[in-house]
């Protein structure tokens, strides 16, 4: 309130901005850009998507680097992440939890192939609700604390441990139902 | 409140849902991506690219590196004279000398500082313009909320502001990522233009002696805006010119929730004018969900209102009208929402 008016002619540069606001951002850049692009692969968006997504969001962070509070700075990149990401509207197809579970990816699958787990995770993340899978994945998979999600999410605490429950419990009945139909199948043949 | 236990350290997990989730955990993004958006946010590490190898030296010398080139070209022309009059001279003693040559000569070939790939830029003194990616012709910005948008950056922003402008100087080189960029541009509305050129106030080199317009066929559609002044300030010299950032430019980001909601109210209002009443409903659409509780909601509302009568849908822009002068009957807009609705009630 009684700051006092800086006239525009005396305003002084802070002597050299250029360098500590580009080593804050690469910091940034390399603390969080694997977290952020998860984030958004779990989201179903494939890697080239997320990456480009990841990278607008580093745009826009390093648009705001004086607004954004140390500490928060992960919530705040997945925040405009997750948003970017809503509004790219190219998000893959959420599939139905009615829908044929197409398990024909999977058949044989290797368990010490990383990438048929990560498709198969990502398959039934898509058959739960994204609000949930928003909850679980920044909670379980980039383990950040409910309240920190609570903050990003701009909702209350409650409604994450709420949200978190429900995910778990869609999660696991998914994926038991998944085991079973695979099990089945592989007696079958 | 105490956090839950993870699900991975708890008991009772089978094998596959824990499978499952460490897979989930520790998946990296492929190396090649991850390199490319290095390169395009300009950091090191990557494998330097012209222009970034370029934009670090100027932001190491505070001199153009166009400047260097051609400093180390006559370099370069003076060894090549000087190998040739040592040729010269060393043809009367014998003919080894005139190896030197070869070498010297080599050098010049880097020479000419190529434009990157896709910069699309046109380049007119002081205001640059960004043609590629601007949003969809027919939308236009009402230059007064552009006026008041653009020079808002206060000083404290302005070293965000500097990486912003080089981080966007790089960004190009991902060229696949325009289509995302092109959403986003849009999404943020028509002020792209305005936002740009704040921007590049910002940004603003010293004035460029190469780039020249790249961008053919596309006549730049954004307003063209004076840089102001003060982007001469002292200390922002030495940033990398942004005559590269130009491309990129299109999809930068709103640098306040103000300026993207402007944006898209703006982009919306003219989309309707010009009787695109699909494109003004989605960039609401977007305002919606973007700012459900913004600044502008009284306008995205009015603008719905609007539009769906337009479309001639009545009973939603009647509910909509109801719901808003029930909330907001003080509202300047409420008369003028209301007035929306009665218009096409009226035989």
């Amino acid at each position: 309130m009684f700051r006092r008016a800086v006239l525009p002619a005396e305003r002084v540069e802070p002597a050299g901005p250029y360098l500590p606001a580009r080593l804050r951002l690469e910091r940034l850049f390399k603390d969080h850009h694997q977290s952020v692009w998860r984030t958004l692969r779990r989201r179903g968006l494939t890697p080239e998507v997320a990456a480009d997504v990841t990278q607008q969001a580093f745009l826009i962070a390093a648009e705001r680097l004086d607004d954004i509070v140390p500490g928060s700075e992960r919530a705040f990149l997945m925040a405009t992440a997750l948003r970017l990401a809503l509004s790219s509207s190219r998000r893959e197809r959420r599939l139905e939890l009615a829908e044929d579970m197409d398990l024909h990816p999977f058949r044989g699958r290797d368990p010490t192939d990383a990438r048929a787990s990560i498709d198969l995770l990502d398959s039934i993340l898509a058959r739960i609700d994204p609000t949930l899978v928003e909850v679980f994945v920044l909670f379980e998979l980039e383990e950040m604390s409910s309240p920190e999600i609570a903050k990003l999410l701009e909702i209350p605490v409650g409604t994450i441990a709420s949200r978190l429950r429900r995910a778990r419990e869609a999660f696991r009945s998914v994926a038991e139902r998944m085991e079973r139909v695979m099990r089945r199948e592989n007696q079958g043949s | 409140m105490r956090d839950p236990e993870r699900l991975t350290s708890s008991n009772g997990l089978s094998d596959l849902e824990r499978e499952l989730l460490e897979a989930g955990k520790n998946e990296t993004m492929p190396a090649a991506l991850r390199e490319q958006m290095e390169r395009a946010l300009g950091f090191s590490g990557a494998a330097p690219g012209g222009g970034h190898a370029r934009a670090r030296v100027e932001a190491a010398t505070g001199v153009k590196a166009s400047a260097i080139v051609w400093i180390s070209a006559g370099v370069v022309v003076l060894g090549v004279v000087g190998g040739l009059i040592g040729s010269l001279a060393g043809a009367r003693l014998g003919p080894e000398p005139a190896r030197v040559v070869a070498p010297a000569v080599a050098p010049a070939t880097i020479e000419p500082p190529a434009p990157p790939p896709g910069a699309a830029v046109s380049s007119a003194g002081g205001s640059r313009v960004v043609a590629p990616l601007l949003p969809p012709a027919g939308l236009e910005v009402t230059p007064g909320a552009g006026a008041a948008s653009a020079p808002v950056v206060p000083p404290a922003r302005r070293a965000g502001a500097l990486a912003a402008a080089s981080m966007r100087a790089h960004s190009h080189s991902r060229s696949h990522a325009t289509v995302s960029r092109a959403d986003i541009a849009r999404a943020a509305g028509t002020g792209r233009g305005h936002a740009a050129s704040a921007s590049s106030s910002v940004a603003k080199p010293v004035a460029p002696a190469e780039s020249v317009s790249a961008a053919v066929g596309a006549p730049p559609d954004a307003p063209i805006a004076e840089a102001p002044p003060r982007a001469a300030a002292a200390g922002e010299q030495q940033k990398p010119s942004a005559n590269k950032s130009a491309p990129a430019r299109a999809a930068a980001a709103p640098s306040s929730d103000l300026r993207a909601e402007i944006n898209l109210i703006d982009g919306a209002r003219a989309a309707l004018r010009a009787g695109d009443t699909a494109a003004a409903m989605d960039l609401l659409g977007k305002h919606a969900v973007h700012f459900p509780h913004g600044a502008l909601a009284p306008e995205e509302t009015a603008l719905r209102v609007e539009a769906l009568m337009r479309m001639g849908r009545t009973a939603e822009a009647r509910a909509y009208a109801r719901r808003f002068v029930a909330a907001n009957p003080a509202s300047p807009l409420a008369e003028r929402i209301q007035r929306l609705v009665n218009r096409d009630t009226a035989p």
